[in-house]
């Protein structure tokens, strides 16, 4: 979940607020949290109880275990807040754990969330020849932005070489 | 000592003269890898470091690819020993902390290395001379292949090679060049490229003195304690360390000796072969308004530079304390002479080889015994009395 406050960073921590008698939850970065802490002098209350939770700055900010199996990896055991705060994750699980948490991290880091590039596999020709179509055509486009015609030639020639390496490879297969 | 062999050698990238050397002291690949069948490093317990630590040096032994390279298991070397690694660039200034099961497979001409139970299982790095990035990649792409060929990694179709750090998920490539760019410092260009750098998902930034935590201010530092992160800082206060792990752009252009890092901040949707491109082209457009501003400079303000090359050589020449600071901008004015030909009886390599030498690690090594500051500075004025004095 995204921060409630500034809608940025991922929202590691409960706040729950009493205005007359009636119990609002906001879920916060830690920055947001700190700025709000900073804002509110009292009317601030546990929003579970204490021990159940990871109290880090006195009784007044709860760390978001309560939701228990959601906080940690199941196979692990690396919280979420690791994640959020370090960029790290403890296992090859986490990705599937903390997915869409990670996702909305991997969007601030990376130009996109989908892999091009090698993988283990170099047996398949196939594979490999798509995707360093693909590079190539990326990397056309970035030529012709910048208006370097001659690598964009060579770029072309290149693309079109790959490309029928690629046509004969499927028949082939076929 | 264990470490003999590598003090003695000079590394291979630093006796070869690669192209636009002058500028680019080096570039470096590191590529990250992980184990499908363990947890990462952080949350593994030291029984599984050690399995992880065995099956990789069990597969090393068989692959004849890697030549007559040694693994130093980082436990049994001294803290001077380590941070001389550190020094080479042939760990990462992390691997200095903890005592779990880790360490580092050196090749024989300390052109690649192998770090085992880093920030991720494998991170293999490469350096080469001067401005040749594809070089290094391709040599980091053979050995991931074969090692591949027998180790089962952490891979998955839409996210890339798994890896402990989000920074490095996807291909697990960080590829850096160390550039030397004195005169777009003096004219106050830097902010300038920074900003071009970061149009292509590129990092510009300043090479500091001593070791920064790329991650401090967020709270995953703690993991290392406070005592051993002073620890770690009071040992490389005299390097030229810089930690690649957790880099993101926006940082000071501060700098030790006019000299800045090129990295990519990205590795998930972009291939490496882009990567490489980019690197390269934004690597030549500042190289290039560097070569103009030494133009300029030298054509408005010729008796300036030569001035700063003239001193430069006298204190290189005559200086019985030299700090740390001041021997990095030193080579930075007598680096600026012999690529402007003022210092015709000097080359890139032995500049680049007192960059690597005037370190604390590498002074200690030299003398046989622990230097504190002031031993370090009359050590380091020696070395450059030695290469410059009459």
């Amino acid at each position: 979940m995204l921060c409630q406050k500034c809608h940025k960073n991922l929202a590691t921590l409960r706040y729950a607020e009493v205005v007359d008698g009636k119990v609002t939850d906001r879920y916060l970065c830690e920055a947001c949290m700190a700025r709000y802490q900073g804002d509110e002098g009292t009317g601030f209350e546990l929003a579970t109880p204490p021990k159940m939770l990871d109290q880090t700055a006195g009784d007044r900010v709860v760390r978001d275990t309560s939701t228990g199996r959601q906080g940690r990896c199941p196979t692990c055991g690396a919280p979420l807040s690791q994640v959020s705060e370090e960029g790290k994750v403890g296992c090859t699980s986490c990705y599937t754990h903390f997915g869409r948490q990670i996702d909305s991290i991997l969007e601030g880091l990376h130009p996109s969330l989908h892999h091009r590039g090698k993988a283990p596999r170099l047996d398949d020709t196939r594979a490999r020849l798509r995707a360093d179509l693909q590079t190539k055509r990326s990397l056309l486009r970035t030529m012709l932005g910048a208006e370097k015609y001659e690598e964009a030639a060579q770029l072309r020639d290149e693309i079109r070489d790959l490309e029928t390496g690629l046509y004969v490879s499927e028949s082939g297969a076929d | 000592m264990l470490l003999e062999s590598p003090v003695d050698k000079a590394p291979l990238w630093l006796s070869d003269n690669g192209p636009k050397a002058e500028n680019v002291v080096l570039c470096e690949c590191t590529l990250s890898r992980n184990l499908a069948d363990f947890p990462f490093p952080d949350r593994c317990s030291f029984d599984e470091r050690e399995g992880i630590e065995r099956r990789v040096l069990s597969v090393l032994d068989n692959l004849s690819l890697l030549g007559g390279g040694v693994y130093y298991s980082l436990p049994s070397l001294t803290s001077t020993e380590a941070r001389f690694l550190v020094e080479r660039r042939l760990i990462t200034p992390r691997m200095l902390l903890g005592n779990a099961a880790r360490g580092v497979y050196v090749a024989e001409d300390q052109s690649f290395s192998i770090m085992v139970n880093a920030s991720e299982h494998l991170c293999l790095r490469a350096h080469t001379s001067g401005l040749q990035p594809q070089e290094a990649w391709a040599r980091l792409n053979l050995m991931d292949d074969t090692l591949a060929g027998s180790l089962d990694f952490a891979f998955d179709p839409r996210l890339g090679y798994l890896t402990s750090l989000l920074a490095h998920l996807g291909t697990g490539l960080r590829a850096a060049m160390l550039l030397h760019l004195p005169c777009l410092r003096e004219t106050e260009q830097i902010e300038a490229m920074t900003a071009l750098a970061r149009r292509h998902r590129l990092v510009l930034q300043g090479v500091k003195a001593g070791y920064e935590d790329p991650l401090s201010g967020r709270r995953g530092s703690a993991r290392a304690s406070a005592g051993e992160m002073r620890r770690l800082r009071a040992g490389l206060m005299e390097s030229l360390c810089s930690d690649l792990e957790g880099i993101t752009g926006g940082r000071a252009p501060e700098t030790t000796g006019d000299l800045f890092l090129l990295v990519n901040e990205s590795t998930l949707g972009v291939a490496e072969d882009e990567i490489l491109f980019h690197m390269r082209h934004v690597a030549e457009e500042i190289l290039e308004a560097e070569a103009a501003a030494r133009a300029e400079w030298r054509r408005e303000r010729a008796a300036h530079i030569e001035d700063r090359i003239g001193r430069a050589l006298g204190v290189a020449a005559g200086a019985r304390l030299l700090s740390f600071q001041e021997g990095m901008d030193l080579l930075s004015s007598l680096r600026l002479g012999v690529a402007a030909g003022i210092l015709a009886d000097h080359s890139v390599p032995e500049i680049n080889g007192l960059l690597l030498r005037a370190q604390r690690a590498h002074l200690e090594l030299a003398v046989g015994h622990d230097c504190d500051e002031l031993a370090a500075a009359v050590e380091r004025a020696n070395l450059f009395r030695a290469r410059f004095g009459a």
